[in-house]
């Protein structure tokens, strides 16, 4: 990512912004696409449908490579900031120039982040990684040394990898600036730890002193990885066992198993280092109050906060939530095999590992997150504040807190069930997902058969 | 995102912005021309092949009476000829003659493209009836069945090898023998040191015939270089595959779209299907592909991945031989199956699979369905009429040209045709539908067929009959080529071994065959 960043006239600021992660992985998805029509032969798989391979390896990276580029290309502007008085006038200079006036006194909260969480964008993803570890990896893994185009083959999946890793690592940075009427969205240059181009913004746009050298702070990384230490031990856990299914594909958990543990293990990552989280209050600027975390700063005007408890789930992504749903109906299937079908017996590591999968999306779903919400009256806005860790604490002893810690959270959940309308639909939710597959498995074959 | 783009706030939320919004209309008006646009479709689909699923249950009072002495001397007659005529270079082929109105001569031989699928019948029908031969002590007809095996097989090991790359040829002929185009799909192998000419695109129906064939051989042929030979070519063919992920790879180093292994529930091939393949290597070599097969069926869970028996609807009208498939791996992967979990796990896919074409006059599904129940003529339930339904189809062969001995004529159903096949084809052809769907007949060809399955004196030739459609009305043809008949035999002999069919009372019984 490279930006320019100048400060041409007095009270002016002004900086050139684009999407260059996402014009680099539409570029390899891109020629992905076009060498996969030259190159792959017409029938490698059946896939979902009996479609030739080509279409889902070649039109689809094609696809989304193309529109990637289209839009990096179409939103790469020039942008100019400046306070003309208690005005804050904005103009964005693309192809063709767009212009805005915000009132300071209007202005109810301005905030920096990432806009990441993106349904399309976790979709697409899903799909290529899909269609590319079936077609690509796994014949080109089958096929070398036997066919001419398994190198070919291979290398396109790992060019594949590398447009995924960089297109869900690289989600837009935006100002956000909200008034009673409306939300205003700036696109900003992508941010690095203690990016001086945000810290120039921030300062530009009178962040207080204490936000801003949060903002600036080298030390972020140990602030993230402390305040999100479930959901990135699980990720990494996650893309491990998806890892795992590749190497070894003895080890079976169904046909969508690989992508999924890789892609949300990949979500819950990229939800710990570049999510709209990790915030705690900052400084107090004039009549605005800050608030600044690892990845976000916000300034707020006025309003009225409160603190909320509600349950993760909640606050997750529909993709996220599909992806429990299969998860969860597999480590059923797998995990507690010999349940359903007695003739296969018990086997401890897939019965372990099924445990694994759904202690942790039962403790993803009912752990309750803290919820700051700010009603400023005709709106309300909400943002998720993350705890800290006790640093002291040695690895083994912190372990067995977090785990009670943990625990005493769901506990309060059965605590306050009655109080939340939410925890109690969180609850229905949870014992439908665990019921329609055991339904399902239990019933489909039923034992008469055996 | 526009840049500087604002949404309006709508209560407490934030209204969609313009571009999503517009996306969003796109999409719903998308979805609402394109969800009844494809539904539509599915409905004619399904309308269409519920001429299939609505047909009636054979009329057992239509049956011809069983004549066990003449099912025997047509089947010695179809042994015969197939010998004499249709083995041309170790392979089963259709052949032409010179002659409509007589035997006549062969001129030249058709069909080698599905030669080795037919041939894996062929070897089946021969093992059953050397099995059946052994049991009665007719030494003399296990002998010829035993020369007749060894000939198949020696037809299996040229294809099997022919190849420089070890895939499996549709059909190969001595490069003498060969006149015929040299297209893309002709190559020039070795084998004995013989040059050949080979077909490649090998698809899975032949590998499915011909594990099927290989696999009854070695069962049923208690010899023990008969078994050496088959245990080779299934060792041969199974790494062939293992090695190369059960992708098939043409001979220039290209997948050819041939792939034997487990594909996603909703298509490709079933889990199943590769268990089948594996199950025979554990016949032929128990300590090398055991452990194999136990890996596949239990720890990748391909005992539970099989496409629901119901998609296959789509194939009981049109496309009829993918069914035929499904029986020739199923019967060999249940037959062979003794863990009593996994054989009913596959039973109750076979059961599924039944259902579907039980009214279909299909004497080959038949027998095999009796063959894995252990229903025979002596313990079939009372009101069950499948045995008496093969009898017929057998016994309707005798007087039909077009199946005893086989030959081309023309073949019509005047009156038989579906209305509602006539209906939908002309909706694609003339009516709106072709407007619609312009490409309608890549999906689905909504051919004119007959509203009730058809016995098979009233179909027409064919190469093998249990893989072409029950529904097809007719077609014409001059007389001159000839079907070999195994579809006749390995439904006979197949019927014989498991006491389905009765011996014959006159094992010297005549037949007349008419030319013309």
């Amino acid at each position: 990512m490279t930006t320019t960043v100048s400060d041409t006239r007095p009270g002016t600021f002004t900086f050139f912004t684009m999407h260059w992660g996402q014009l680099v992985a539409g570029l390899l998805l891109l020629l992905v696409g076009i060498a996969s029509f030259i190159v792959l032969p017409g029938g490698l798989i059946y896939l979902i449908l009996p479609l030739p391979s080509y279409i889902w390896v070649g039109l689809v990276p094609l696809v989304v490579g193309a529109v990637l580029i289209v839009r990096s290309l179409v939103m790469a502007e020039q942008v100019s900031l400046a306070w003309d008085g208690d005005v804050l006038r904005v103009e964005a200079r693309r192809l063709w120039i767009v212009k805005a006036s915000i009132q300071r006194d209007d202005m109810r909260y301005i905030d920096i982040r990432h806009l990441e969480s993106k349904v399309l964008r976790w979709l697409a993803a899903f799909v290529l990684l899909l269609t590319s570890y079936e077609v690509h990896f796994k014949n080109g893994i089958d096929l070398l040394g036997h066919a001419e185009d398994a190198p070919f083959l291979l290398f396109c999946f790992a060019i594949v990898c590398a447009a995924l890793g960089i297109f869900v690592s690289s989600p837009r940075c935006f100002l956000e600036i909200g008034t009673d009427r409306e939300a205003r969205f700036i696109p900003l240059p992508t941010r690095g730890r203690g990016s001086r181009e945000i810290v120039d913004i921030a300062r530009f746009l009178g962040f207080h002193e204490d936000t801003i050298s949060r903002i600036a702070c080298k030390g972020k990384m140990r602030e993230i990885l402390e305040s999100n230490t479930f959901p990135i031990t699980t990720g990494l856990a996650f893309v491990s066992i998806g890892v795992v299914l590749v190497a070894n594909r003895s080890w079976f958990l169904g046909d969508f198993a690989v992508p999924v543990f890789i892609l949300l293990g990949a979500k819950w990552l990229s939800d710990a280092f570049l999510g709209d989280k990790g915030l705690v209050p900052g400084g107090v600027a004039g009549e605005f109050r800050d608030y600044s975390g690892a990845l976000v700063a916000k300034q707020l005007r006025g309003g009225t906060l409160r603190v909320e408890r509600t349950p993760g789930i909640t606050r997750v992504h529909p993709i996220e939530m599909a992806c429990y749903f299969y998860l969860m109906a597999q480590a059923l299937k797998y995990g507690f095999r010999f349940a359903f079908w007695p003739y296969l017996g018990f086997h401890a590591a897939y019965f372990l590992l099924g445990l694994i999968v759904l202690a942790v999306i039962f403790f993803k779903w009912f752990g309750l997150v803290d919820l700051h919400v700010v009603d400023f009256g005709n709106f309300s806005i909400s943002f998720q504040v993350a705890r800290g860790k006790d640093t002291s604490m040695p690895p083994r002893p912190w372990i067995k807190w977090y785990i009670l810690q943990r625990a005493k959270m769901v506990a309060t959940s059965f605590a306050v069930i009655k109080a939340s309308k939410k925890l109690v639909w969180a609850w229905i939710l949870f014992v439908v997902f665990m019921l329609v597959p055991i339904l399902y498995y239990g019933l489909a074959y039923p034992p008469f058969i055996f | 995102m526009l840049s500087l783009h604002a949404r309006k706030r709508k209560g407490n939320r934030l209204a969609l912005s313009r571009p999503a919004s517009l996306v969003l209309l796109l999409v719903l008006a998308f979805s609402g021309f394109f969800t009844p646009y494809v539904s539509f479709f599915i409905y004619a689909m399904n309308d269409y092949n519920s001429i299939s699923s609505l047909a009636p249950a054979p009329d057992p009072s239509s049956f011809i009476d069983v004549n066990a002495s003449r099912l025997y001397a047509m089947a010695n007659w179809y042994e015969d000829n197939i010998a004499k005529y249709h083995v041309p270079h170790d392979m089963i082929v259709n052949t032409w003659f010179d002659s409509s109105t007589s035997v006549g001569n062969p001129e030249f031989y058709g069909v080698s493209y599905d030669s080795a699928e037919w041939t894996g019948h062929y070897l089946m029908a021969e093992a059953f009836r050397y099995a059946v031969c052994m049991d009665a002590g007719n030494i003399t007809d296990a002998t010829q069945a035993l020369a007749n095996i060894t000939r198949a097989l020696r037809g299996y090991d040229k294809i099997l090898h022919v190849a420089p790359n070890g895939g499996m040829a549709r059909y190969a002929w001595p490069i003498d023998d060969y006149d015929g185009p040299v297209d893309d799909n002709k190559y020039l192998g070795s084998w004995n040191g013989e040059y050949y000419i080979y077909e490649d695109d090998t698809s899975r129906d032949m590998h499915n015939g011909v594990i099927m064939g290989l696999c009854f051989t070695y069962l049923l042929v208690n010899d023990t270089t008969t078994r050496a030979t088959v245990a080779r070519l299934v060792e041969d063919m199974l790494d062939y595959f293992i090695e190369r992920g059960w992708l098939y790879v043409n001979p220039e180093g290209d997948p050819n779209g041939t792939d034997l292994d487990d594909g996603f529930w909703l298509g490709g091939t079933d889990g199943l299907w590769t268990l089948a393949y594996l199950k025979v290597g554990e016949l032929v070599n128990p300590s090398k592909y055991g452990p194999l097969y136990r890996e596949y069926a239990i720890d990748r869970d391909y005992a539970h991945h099989s496409n629901f028996a119901a998609l296959a609807t789509m194939n009981t009208v049109q496309s009829y031989f993918g069914l035929l498939l499904d029986w020739e791996l199923m019967f060999t992967l249940a037959t062979l199956e003794a863990d009593p979990a996994l054989k009913a796990l596959y039973l109750n896919h076979v059961s599924q699979m039944y259902e579907l074409t039980k009214n279909d006059r299909t004497a080959i599904f038949n027998a095999m369905w009796l063959a894995l129940q252990g229903i025979d003529r002596s313990n079939q339930p009372a009101g069950m009429v499948v045995v008496q339904d093969i009898e017929d189809c057998l016994m309707r062969y005798y007087n039909a040209p077009q199946r005893l001995p086989g030959r081309n004529y023309p073949v019509t159903n005047p009156g038989t045709e579906s209305l509602k096949a006539v209906y939908w084809r002309e909706f694609f052809t003339d009516g709106i539908g072709g407007t619609l769907y312009p490409f309608w007949e890549f999906l689905f060809k909504f051919e004119i067929v007959a509203d009730t399955p058809l016995t098979p004196d009233r179909r027409p030739q064919t190469d093998f009959l249990w893989s072409r459609s029950p529904f097809t009305i007719g077609k014409g043809g001059t007389g001159h080529y000839e079907g070999p008949g195994v579809d006749f035999t390995v439904v006979y002999w197949l019927c014989r071994y498991y006491g389905i069919i009765e011996p014959p009372s006159d094992y010297q019984a005549s037949i007349e065959v008419h030319y013309g």
